[in-house]
């Protein structure tokens, strides 16, 4: 009955909800410039400087909740968890952006099917995880958002087959040294998002299963 | 009022056990103000028994002997109550108390004495007239009221705090705690102090009233028993009070500065209320609904309900067992006193 009374601070659920949408439009920034990759259609150092910018952007809100964490005496979940998933919403960031920033270091002119699938994959996973981040202050809403984390678990292991795929394909057909190389870190970097999405997945589980 | 005759050995006796009781309940209870200002460090183990046992002391000059007057004249008929009567409902007590430690259930010491001149009285008297339900029907009451009041002020003053600070992290909070949890155990030991020292002063009181050497009025009641009783209650504290770790603090929830602040300060206040009104009340049940209270304001699941559930039992059982039990004892008394 006084936890009605205390102190509410809703402002780190705004706070996480912004982050995770940084989060929802650097992925779809990702999936843009690997579609376009050789097509001509986007204009990829724009895209890359998108996602750079929304790095930026988070980074600034991640710094603005770990502030509020020490200038409140009160938190609406675990304040470990608060802090656990601002830095893994971060790492999904941070993940994105090594993607985009290997189109331009290993000079990568062209992108691939398993590319453009691996893409789409780890833009949708952003999208549920920015539902469940959005979700996670209504209780009524548990159910949906434990299984938008399974989703976002099931969409991290198809990714895990597109990549093996990938690889055997780039084997298979005889391509050059120089282009397996280049594209086996690429599709790493691009399992690395869907990796990160499902660590802050489960941070989230561990929420609502100890708020339950 | 007709007095009836006790040789010397017997009042002694008596009057030692009493005292023991007395010293039995600071053994027991007087940890329960001083867990948080050890544990946060605010005072060293030895410095804070001393600490607790001197506010223990000092209530004897804060509170009027009304909670002793409801126990001594206002639970039951003095004049029916006799050497026997006061040894059944001691050692009824005595024996729930063990019964109670040994299963682990966190009985009040308070409940279990008024139970037991209750039972002893009514076994002698052989029916329930000679309960005044004044005072008994009120102690019975405030079995239930006073974990709700120390629930109610504790969870309070942890939501007022809690606005008070609510720019600042538990941690910076905590700083400004460093007295205030020295001043809510020192609160705490008063009330501690003034309402269970008084319950033995209560039960002397009706010893010396049998035995003819006081009256039902407050001046006649040597000050050497007001004295002795504080000091037992002090004592016992000072010498129980390092059994830190079983304490309820660490048992119900875990207290850091503040919250321990916080439910020191509301059992304090509920302590000191029920005194204030004379009414005897479990310092124990009342420390614990302010744990309770201030956890739930926290987190309700950090309060482990199984531990409360068995207070729920404890207030059920001691009353009607420390009866039954002091009623045995009455009969076993009168062969040998």
């Amino acid at each position: 009955m006084f936890s009605y009374l205390m102190p509410h601070r809703k402002e780190f659920f705004t706070l996480l909800a912004a982050h995770s949408d940084r989060v929802v439009a650097g992925a779809n920034a990702t999936l843009r410039l690997t579609n376009g990759l050789g097509l001509g259609s986007e204009d990829i150092p724009a895209l890359v400087a998108e996602v750079n910018t929304h790095e930026k952007s988070a980074d600034k809100i991640k710094s603005e909740l770990i502030v509020l964490l020490h200038q409140s005496f009160t938190t609406p979940i675990n304040r470990d968890q608060i802090h656990t998933l601002t830095i893994e919403l971060d790492n999904v960031l941070n993940a994105l952006q090594d993607v985009v920033n290997a189109v331009g270091m290993y000079s990568i002119k062209e992108s691939t099917a398993e590319a453009r699938e691996m893409a789409a994959l780890g833009a949708d996973a952003c999208m549920r995880l920015n539902r469940a981040v959005i979700a996670l202050p209504q209780k009524n809403r548990k159910a949906e958002t434990i299984n938008l984390c399974k989703e976002i678990d099931a969409i991290e292991s198809q990714a895990d087959r597109v990549q093996r795929k990938a690889i055997t394909a780039l084997f298979e057909g005889g391509v050059s040294v120089w282009w397996a190389m280049k594209m086996r870190e690429f599709y790493s970097l691009q399992e690395n998002v869907l990796d990160r999405c499902e660590d802050a997945a489960k941070t989230i589980e561990e929420i609502l299963i100890e708020n339950s | 009022m007709q007095h009836i005759t006790i040789s010397l050995w017997s009042l002694g006796l008596l009057i030692a056990v009493a005292l023991a009781f007395d010293f039995m309940n600071g053994f027991h209870d007087g940890a329960n103000s001083i867990s948080t200002i050890v544990a946060t460090g605010a005072l060293t183990p030895k410095q804070a028994v001393a600490f607790a046992a001197l506010f223990n002391f000092i209530a004897l000059w804060v509170f009027q002997l009304k909670v002793a007057a409801t126990i001594g004249k206002g639970t039951v008929d003095p004049t029916l109550v006799d050497h026997y009567v006061i040894f059944g409902a001691l050692m009824g007590a005595l024996a729930w108390n063990i019964i109670t430690w040994y299963y682990g259930i966190p009985s009040s010491s308070s409940h279990a004495l008024v139970g037991g001149l209750v039972g002893a009285t009514v076994a002698k008297a052989g029916g329930l007239t000679p309960i005044l339900w004044g005072g008994f029907g009120k102690i019975l009451i405030f079995i239930i009221i006073s974990p709700l009041v120390g629930f109610l002020i504790g969870g309070m003053l942890m939501v007022l705090v809690a606005w008070l600070f609510r720019n600042q992290s538990p941690h910076q909070a905590s700083r400004w705690f460093n007295s205030g949890q020295l001043f809510a155990a020192a609160a705490y030991s008063l009330g501690h102090g003034g309402n269970d020292a008084q319950k033995t002063i209560g039960i002397v009181w009706l010893l010396l009233i049998t035995a003819g050497v006081s009256t039902t009025d407050v001046s006649t009641l040597p000050m050497w028993v007001v004295y002795a009783c504080y000091a037992a209650i002090a004592w016992g504290t000072y010498l129980g009070g390092w059994r830190i770790v079983k304490t309820m603090g660490t048992k119900i929830t875990r207290l850091n500065a503040v919250s321990g602040s916080c439910a020191s300060l509301g059992g304090a206040i509920s302590l000191g209320l029920a005194t204030l009104g004379g009414i005897p009340v479990s310092t124990t049940h009342t420390i614990t609904g302010a744990i309770v209270g201030v956890g739930t304001a926290q987190d309700v699941r950090a309060v482990r309900w199984a531990v409360t559930f068995n207070l729920v039992i404890a207030w059920v059982l001691t009353v009607p067992a420390a009866g039954v039990i002091a009623a045995v004892f009455w009969y076993l008394g009168r062969g040998f006193l």
